[in-house]
């Protein structure tokens, strides 16, 4: 099962050099040359697109557990799917460009099935063409100061819709960059303590504008320098959007978002590697140097030195000074990606070029694996975090996936005499199918552990095939409603058996399994080994997931015993917001499964209900969840005093919402394993990272419920 | 260890002696009709007592296949005698009666067992291969129990309706099956609490050798808990025939299980346990250049590769152990099963 959602790439863009063709009359031969090159580049790329996106329908109907049919319906949402990808905003395309690119709203279905590359053309061209025009006019836009004492309005229309023309689209982004840099120097004055009257915001004003320049046109230039051009990158798009639509986790992979997306499960990673941080100023600096990698072996870069520039192989640099960290790994992860040379600026001053290359790196990392701790109290519990259902990608054994590591991190906790554990899978995004079934075969003797449901196939027991367990004692889950996927069907079996109280929010509601495939139909789903190396794969909803109790976390999630608000009240985005989500549906319960006896509930019910009701944190998270929801959007004044007041407004509101505040407990402390210790000992360097785990549980107030109710559960 | 023993539980149920008061081969008598019948299933049951004799009292193992093989050809040859009788006029029910026995059991011996029990039905039952053993034996009990009585009761029906009074008559025979049947369930019972923590240790053995910490907890868990199970099953458990020898040897090789899971096989897991926490602190060392490392640094690693060979010696010692008593409590067991089947079985040469 692949859980994890690679992030989409948003926005494209190429930059065409044609127009040098003029200047230099006395080579023409030679720029023919190089001019039919690129365009018979490009032509390659679109056909490869059009035959990408026409082995993703080939493919979706003979694997996919539920095809949609690919129609007029489907063609318009692909459509809209495609054009929400590359210009979300809506600042880049105007109304005309939609009507025109509308002809194909509901026949890209032909389009697809045909091979036929128009659209993608006429796409292409339009997206080139306003992306550069956006870059012209910011420029010009940040040459003349925003005046703040004009009366004028971002409406809600001009937000939410496409500029009519070029001189609307000029002025949304006129009033894109206004809003900014308005919104930027009220921030300002509140943080400072000042009123912003005009003095105030005229002395802030250019270094805003110029950031806020800088910040728009860093995303174009990260299109338009894209290391495998900006045809390829929509292509990419294209594919992305068609597979989006015929359910939420069909995906297409170009070969390094499939090994990058692989290694949140476990395996090996294309990286530079490096990790990025902020200085006190917000700027991204380099935070840490992964032994062995590129970026270690090239000896030019060290902690604390910041990128000033990215450029690809054969494109121009792409200026990252003073950029945030996530916005450069943004520019270091695009497609295609794999050698750029980095202009660094070093502690002394002086600046220095590193050119590299990425490599297959191990993920290792011990942050995104299991963690253990002992929690001592009035009782002592057990606790384990587990990020990710991450699978052994080296050995058959599974001897590195995270059952075997928490097998290994309970039996280190069994000899610290814990009476009960918590295992924590908020925030879990789920990952191997087969580590969830594992894992719950600790806790559970041999038995079926799920079901499992492809398009043709009757539903298949998924069984615990391991006798015995590792701990029989009491055990609590925290989900919340980022525990998706593996981690919602550990929840739902251990729920089901009566093994585990479920402490948090509803779950995610993913109860679908993916693989990812290369494009080829002749593969056969049940022997496919996952190592075949192709240009392109396709990440496909091969089944559906159900409970030994034959109902489905589908769309509803996994629904706690013991309910506790997320911090924000209304909880995450949920499977049952997606716009092609599959519907749920129910089976026949297993007949062999055996419960263990109930867990009294309603006892522990109680148990929670004390301490949220006395907990600041609780109340004020409940208050959220009956707070009203959200208004919709309103006209946003661009003029500084109605601004100013919205603002005041904003922040008087605020001071009568009571945001949860996490206090540290004294019902427990934090301590490591015997073995942890050793480590700590040999290596000082994990000293910090393990105090700030420690403090993290300490004022963790879904930590300090799940600590009561397991001593609750001890007989 | 896989399961082998299916076809021992076969010989008792097989055992159904009806015989009929009438003398002679008059098949227009309802009796003779019936002694005819029971008749052409002619010496299936005495071959079967003979192989069961010839494996139960050490006969090589070429000989006992080929008399299994003749059990075979005779469960076939009273088939195609009981086809040859003609049907009681108009009345075919007893002779279908015991074709489809003879058929049933042919099936049995022939571990054709797909054809009696819904083989998918059972997979989707269980969890693994012992529990599919245990599971399987448990049907082809119950269907074999079924084929008798139904055979038992279409006799019964059918010698009721043309008024033969039918009586059951020992023969040496059927007494020697009576004592095999008894002797095999007694042995049976005892196999299976063996069996559980011999398969279950076979699953810790596979795992310790794949060096998978989790298999290996569950597994020594699981061995703990049949070990356990079955020493109080043995407690219950009565001789045979004044014979307790089979039981106090399924005890010693229970107690060796006990041990093993309880008190060994946490110094092996440990060893893994360290194993991973050395090549940590090993990496640790190795990543820090030479130049860096400090005497804290040096003397963590010391002590770590003190750790991890202490580790290796315990680890050493304790396989060589569990290695040597596992080996010694199955030979043990082996002689002692092989012993009890000798002395209890009786000889039938046919």
């Amino acid at each position: 099962m692949r859980a994890k959602e690679v992030p989409h790439k948003a926005g494209l863009f190429y930059y065409f050099q044609a127009p040098i063709l003029n200047a230099m009359p006395r080579i023409p031969l030679l720029f023919s040359l190089c001019l039919s090159i690129t365009i018979c580049l490009q032509a390659q790329v679109l056909q490869k697109t059009a035959q990408d996106a026409y082995m993703i329908t080939r493919m979706v109907e003979k694997y996919h557990v539920q095809p949609r049919p690919l129609n007029d319906e489907m063609s318009a949402a692909i459509f809209n799917q495609l054009l929400s990808e590359l210009d979300e905003q809506r600042f880049f395309f105007t109304q005309e460009d939609i009507n025109k690119l509308a002809a194909y709203r509901y026949t890209l279905d032909d389009e697809i099935l045909n091979k036929r590359t128009a659209f993608l053309q006429l796409l292409i061209n339009l997206y080139k063409q306003r992306m550069l025009q956006a870059d012209t006019m910011i420029d010009n836009i940040s040459k003349t100061a925003f005046n703040f004492s004009l009366k004028e309005k971002f409406t809600v229309a001009e937000d939410t819709a496409w500029p009519a023309n070029l001189t609307a689209m000029r002025t949304k982004l006129y009033k894109v960059l206004k809003l900014f840099v308005l919104g930027s120097a009220l921030d300002y004055a509140v943080v400072r303590n000042k009123t912003p009257d005009k003095k105030f915001t005229d002395s802030i004003e250019p270094f805003l504008r110029k950031k806020a320049g800088i910040m728009i046109k860093r995303s174009i230039k990260r299109i338009m320098q894209s290391p495998m051009g900006v045809d390829y990158m929509i292509g990419t798009s294209y594919c992305q959007a068609l597979a989006t639509c015929y359910d939420p986790h069909t995906d297409y992979f170009p070969p390094d978002i499939k090994t990058n997306f692989e290694s949140e499960l476990g395996n090996k990673q294309l990286a530079f590697g490096f990790a990025l941080n902020e200085d006190d100023q917000g700027n991204a600096q380099i935070a840490k140097l992964a032994p062995g990698s590129p970026a270690f072996k090239s000896g030019g870069l060290n902690e604390g030195d910041k990128i000033q520039s990215v450029q690809w192989e054969n494109k121009e640099p792409i200026n990252v000074a003073n950029a945030q960290a996530q916005e450069v790994n943004q520019v270091l992860s695009e497609p295609g990606g794999t050698k750029a040379t980095l202009t660094v600026k070093k502690a002394d001053g002086t600046t220095k070029q590193v050119t590299l290359h990425k490599e297959k790196l191990n993920t290792s990392d011990d942050e995104d694996r299991v963690r253990g701790f002992v929690l001592k109290g009035a009782k002592t519990i057990g606790y384990i975090s587990l990020p990710a259902f991450y699978e052994d990608w080296d050995d058959d054994r599974g001897l590195k996936g995270c059952a075997n590591d928490v097998a290994k991190e309970v039996i280190k906790l069994k000899k610290e005499n814990i009476e009960g554990l918590v295992l924590d899978l908020r925030y879990n995004g789920g990952g191997s199918m087969q580590e969830a079934i594992e894992l719950a075969g600790i806790f559970i003797d041999i038995g079926p552990v799920g079901q499992i449901k492809s398009r043709t196939g009757k539903a298949e027991t998924l069984k615990d095939m391991n006798r015995g367990t590792i701990f029989d004692g009491p055990l609590l889950l925290l989900v919340n409603g980022y525990s998706a996927s593996a981690s919602e069907m550990l929840a739902g079996t251990l729920q089901d058996y009566n093994r585990a109280l479920i402490v948090g929010s509803p779950t995610y509601g993913k109860a679908t399994a993916q693989d990812i495939l290369p494009m080829d139909t002749t593969i056969n789903i049940d022997t496919y080994n996952g190592k075949a190396n192709a240009d392109s794969y396709i990440k496909l909803t091969i089944s559906r997931l159900y409970r030994v109790n034959g109902t489905t976390a589908q769309m509803s999630g996994v629904k706690p015993d013991i309910f506790l608000p997320e911090a924000d009240g209304e909880g995450s985005e949920r499977e049952a917001n997606e716009k092609f989500a599959l519907q749920p549906n129910t089976i026949d319960a297993n007949k062999y499964y055996k419960p263990y006896p109930p867990l009294p509930i309603a006892n522990l019910q109680a148990v929670a209900k004390k301490e949220t009701d006395t907990s600041s944190y609780f109340k004020a998270a409940f208050e959220k969840v009956n707070q009203p929801k959200k208004e919709k959007l309103h006209d946003i004044s661009l003029f500084l005093d109605d601004a100013w007041q919205v603002k005041k407004t904003h922040i008087a509101e605020a001071k009568d919402i009571h945001e949860p505040i996490q206090e540290k407990t004294s019902l427990f402390t934090v301590n490591n394993d015997a073995y942890q210790q050793r480590l700590i000992l040999a290596d000082p360097g994990l000293k910090e990272l393990n105090e700030e785990w420690k403090l993290n549980l300490l004022t963790d107030p879904y930590v300090k419920i799940a600590f009561l109710l397991a001593g609750a559960m001890i007989k | 260890m896989k399961p082998q023993r299916l076809t021992l539980l076969f010989p008792v149920l097989l055992l159904i002696s009806i015989c009929s008061s009438a003398i002679g081969q008059d098949l227009q008598n309802p009796g003779d009709y019936i002694s005819a019948i029971s008749k052409a299933r002619g010496d299936m049951e005495a071959k079967y007592m003979q192989y069961m004799s010839a494996a139960a009292h050490g006969r090589r193992a070429r000989k006992v296949e080929k008399l299994r093989l003749e059990v075979l050809d005779n469960i076939n040859q009273s088939k195609y005698n009981t086809i040859g009788l003609p049907i009681y006029k108009g009345d075919n029910s007893l002779r279908q009666g015991s074709i489809d026995y003879i058929q049933f059991c042919f099936r049995v011996f022939n571990e054709d067992y797909k054809k009696i029990v819904n083989m998918e039905e059972l997979a989707e039952q269980s969890f693994d291969e012992m529990q599919a053993y245990l599971l399987l034996q448990e049907k082809i009990e119950e269907k074999l129990h079924e084929a008798s009585q139904k055979l038992s009761k279409t006799t019964h029906d059918f010698a009721s309706k043309y008024n033969v009074n039918l009586i059951d008559e020992k023969t040496p025979l059927t007494e020697k099956m009576e004592v095999a049947g008894n002797l095999n369930r007694y042995i049976n019972s005892v196999y299976l609490i063996f069996f559980k923590c011999n398969w279950e240790d076979s699953k810790l053995v596979e795992a310790m050798n794949a060096k998978k910490v989790n298999d290996v907890e569950q597994a020594r868990s699981a061995l703990l808990s049949y070990a356990n199970e079955g020493l109080k099953g043995l407690d219950t458990l009565r001789t045979f025939e004044n014979d307790g020898s089979l039981s106090t040897t399924c005890r010693e090789v229970l107690e060796f299980y006990k041990k093993a899971a309880d008190k060994d096989v946490p110094k092996l897991t440990d060893f893994f346990l360290k194993q991973e926490e050395w090549e940590k602190i090993k990496k640790t060392f190795d990543d820090k250049p030479a130049g860096q490392r400090k005497q804290p640094d040096i003397d963590a690693y010391n002590k770590g590769v003190k750790d991890i060979n202490d580790a290796g010696k315990s680890f050493n010692q304790t396989n060589e152990t569990l290695n040597k008593g596992r080996t010694q409590a199955l030979n043990d067991w082996n002689s002692a099963e092989k012993k009890f089947a000798d002395t209890h079985m009786p000889y039938y040469h046919g």
